[in-house]
């Protein structure tokens, strides 16, 4: 399994959740700011609304609006010895991370995750950590396995 | 002390735990004094027990808190058990230690006590895994006899004292008092210290009154500009100076010595200080000059390491060698550690053409500042625009400083950053991740960064190499990735 992969479809239904989620909670606190004023007549607190309500607007516009476009520039490829990450197209980055140097890694899954059942994986070495979005359990799984036939070989002395 | 008992630290630590939380005490004190002063006239007692009361309270805590703290010296690991209320066990295995760091001011020396620090690559803490505040000078002795005992998996070494173990070692390097006067004159750290002794300067006018200012200007007013010029002259002096003697102060019969695969520095005048440190331990040899100790032909070498000792609390760095001449720099490293080239290698550099890249970038770092200047100051905003020459050198310096080489198993990294060179030595083993960024506009133009990671401290170090054409970025990156 050596070619560069997609992330799962599905992941761009959890961007989007998370998205209108974020935009909820920023509309929320810019109600809230507003029944506040309404209530209390406290000036200033018309300012904070408009702030948030802007805020929570522009933010679900760009973040829906680049659902596809981070779908379709994040890649991902699990060699037999590393694990390469490569993201965007106008700042393009590609990071690879030698398995032998993992020294751990977490998979995880909040609800939005695990109603599409999708884990997030976070690879750790001894001075950075790297973020996948997501992953189908399967891949995850196969991930630590290499990493567990690879750590044999890491020398105790290394860090 | 070979057995498993438990040590407590030397009494005099009872001072150290004292002055260690001396501000939390007086401010303790002073939230106090109003109540229980209060509390004292109501019931007729005297202050003077009653506050002799309160000492004694804080003695009891200090003393108690002394007496919680204790070490043990395992066969395979030490252990502290410290805490009052909450009990901490800290346990080190030897083979996880990554320096021992100790520090020992002048007036201790007569009584063999010294402060040590232990720190191990765990990174949870900002802080060292262990500090013991003031024990015998043994106790490292005894650490380090476990720790090789371990480490060779031989039986103990037997009980030589460090004194001896210090005098086989071999080789060894010690500063020489002209070059630390070099390295001290060379250094650019004067440039911070003009800066933090102007604003002082600046501060303190503002706090005299501005009725004695008005008085004694009518006096000097037509000596203003000498007054200035005098002030400004005195501050550079005294920069220069405090500088300068810090420098030597820390330095001071800098010496590193090799033995049984560890690295050990000793340095300072008032405060000597040492470093421990496993040769295998080290992530990465850092080669670092100045612009004018480029010129002077001298290097700094330091060692990355999994650890926060350094000798500054901030940048972590590992002092191998504060100054050395630069064409003996490897020869004399080669010594020390088995890894690094025996010699310099010849790296590759930025075509001239790349050089824009970063000029542009630093003229654009200066183009906010121009543009605020001349917003608020019209036409003589526009004397902003010479900020543009020191950014076109800074770019040029960076550019030209550029460069890179693959040497056996090794990647070397040239930066230049605020006129200070960098060069990176960095075992394959020892990156921890690497990469390339692009834009699209460095996409069509066929360039690329190379960036490494390694560790550093507690805490991760970026090392990159700025628009190298795509062609040599990949090579290093396809390097990198064959195992």
């Amino acid at each position: 399994m050596t070619e560069s992969n997609h992330l799962p479809t599905k992941i761009k239904t959890v961007w989007r959740i998370s998205a209108v989620i974020n935009f909820l909670i920023l509309a929320a606190i810019g109600i809230g700011a507003y029944i506040a004023f309404k209530l209390f007549d406290w000036h200033w607190l018309v300012y904070g609304a408009i702030g948030f309500g802007a805020l929570a607007l522009i933010d679900i516009v760009v973040e829906l609006s680049l659902v596809p476009y981070r779908y379709s520039f994040w890649l991902y490829t699990l060699t037999d010895d590393a694990v390469e990450l490569r993201s965007g197209f106008i700042f393009r980055r590609l990071v690879s991370i030698p398995i032998a140097r993992v020294q751990d890694v977490t998979l995880s899954a909040g609800p939005i995750l695990q109603s599409q059942k999708l884990q997030e994986v976070r690879i750790a070495t001894a001075s950075t950590s790297h973020k996948i979005d997501g992953l189908q359990p399967e891949v995850g799984e196969q991930l630590r396995k290499q990493i567990m036939a690879l750590a044999v070989e890491v020398n105790d002395h290394d860090v | 002390m070979t057995s498993d008992q438990r040590h407590h630290l030397n009494l005099l630590a009872l001072f150290y735990f004292l002055f260690h939380n001396l501000f939390d005490w007086l401010v303790y004190i002073i939230l106090t004094v109003g109540p229980l002063n209060s509390f004292l006239k109501r019931h007729g007692i005297n202050p003077l027990v009653g506050f002799g009361g309160l000492i004694a309270l804080i003695v009891l805590i200090i003393a108690v808190r002394y007496w919680c703290f204790t070490f043990q010296i395992g066969p395979d690991m030490l252990t502290i058990n410290s805490g009052i209320f909450v009990k901490k066990h800290t346990h080190i295995p030897y083979g996880r230690i990554q320096t021992i760091q100790r520090s020992q001011w002048f007036f201790l020396k007569p009584f063999h006590l010294e402060k040590l620090q232990i720190e191990t690559a765990g990174h949870d803490d900002h802080s060292p895994e262990a500090v013991l505040p003031l024990v015998n000078e043994s106790v490292r002795a005894q650490i380090d006899r476990n720790r090789l005992t371990q480490a060779a998996g031989q039986q103990p070494i037997g009980d030589s004292n460090p004194a001896e173990t210090d005098r086989l070692a071999t080789p060894s390097y010690l500063i020489n008092p002209h070059d630390l006067n070099v390295f001290a004159l060379t250094s650019l750290g004067i440039f911070p210290l003009i800066g933090a002794l102007f604003a002082l300067y600046a501060k303190i006018q503002d706090m005299i009154p501005q009725r004695i200012i008005d008085s004694i200007t009518s006096k000097i007013i037509h000596q203003s500009l000498i007054i200035i010029v005098a002030v400004g002259l005195l501050i550079v002096i005294v920069s220069i100076i405090t500088s300068y003697l810090t420098i030597i102060q820390k330095y001071y019969k800098f010496t590193l010595t090799t033995q049984a695969g560890q690295l050990k520095t000793y340095q300072g005048l008032f405060q000597r200080s040492s470093v421990t440190i496993p040769t295998n331990r080290i992530q990465a040899i850092r080669l670092k000059q100045n612009v004018i100790r480029q010129l002077c032909r001298l290097s700094t070498i330091q060692a990355l390491a999994a650890s926060s000792a350094g000798d500054d609390e901030k940048s972590n760095d590992l002092m191998i060698i504060p100054v050395v001449d630069t064409s003996k720099a490897f020869a004399t490293l080669a010594a020390f550690i088995n890894w690094t080239p025996h010699q310099k290698v010849a790296l590759d550099h930025l075509a001239k053409k790349s050089y824009w890249y970063f000029i542009r970038n630093a003229m654009l770092m200066t183009t906010p500042l121009i543009v605020i200047c001349v917003y608020f100051f019209k036409f003589l905003g526009g004397l902003s625009l010479f900020l543009l020459i020191p950014a076109i050198l800074l770019g040029w310096y960076a550019a030209g400083n550029t460069g890179w080489a693959i040497n056996n198993n090794q990647l070397i990294m040239q930066n230049g950053h605020w006129l200070t060179r960098s060069q990176y030595i960095i075992p394959k083993k020892n990156v921890q991740s690497f990469g390339l960024r692009q834009s699209i506009w460095m996409h069509r133009n066929q360039l690329a960064h190379v960036q490494v990671s390694v560790r550093h401290g507690n805490h991760n170090q970026l090392i990159e190499l700025r628009y190298l054409p795509i062609a040599k970025a990949e090579t290093l990156f396809n390097w990198l990735k064959n195992r």
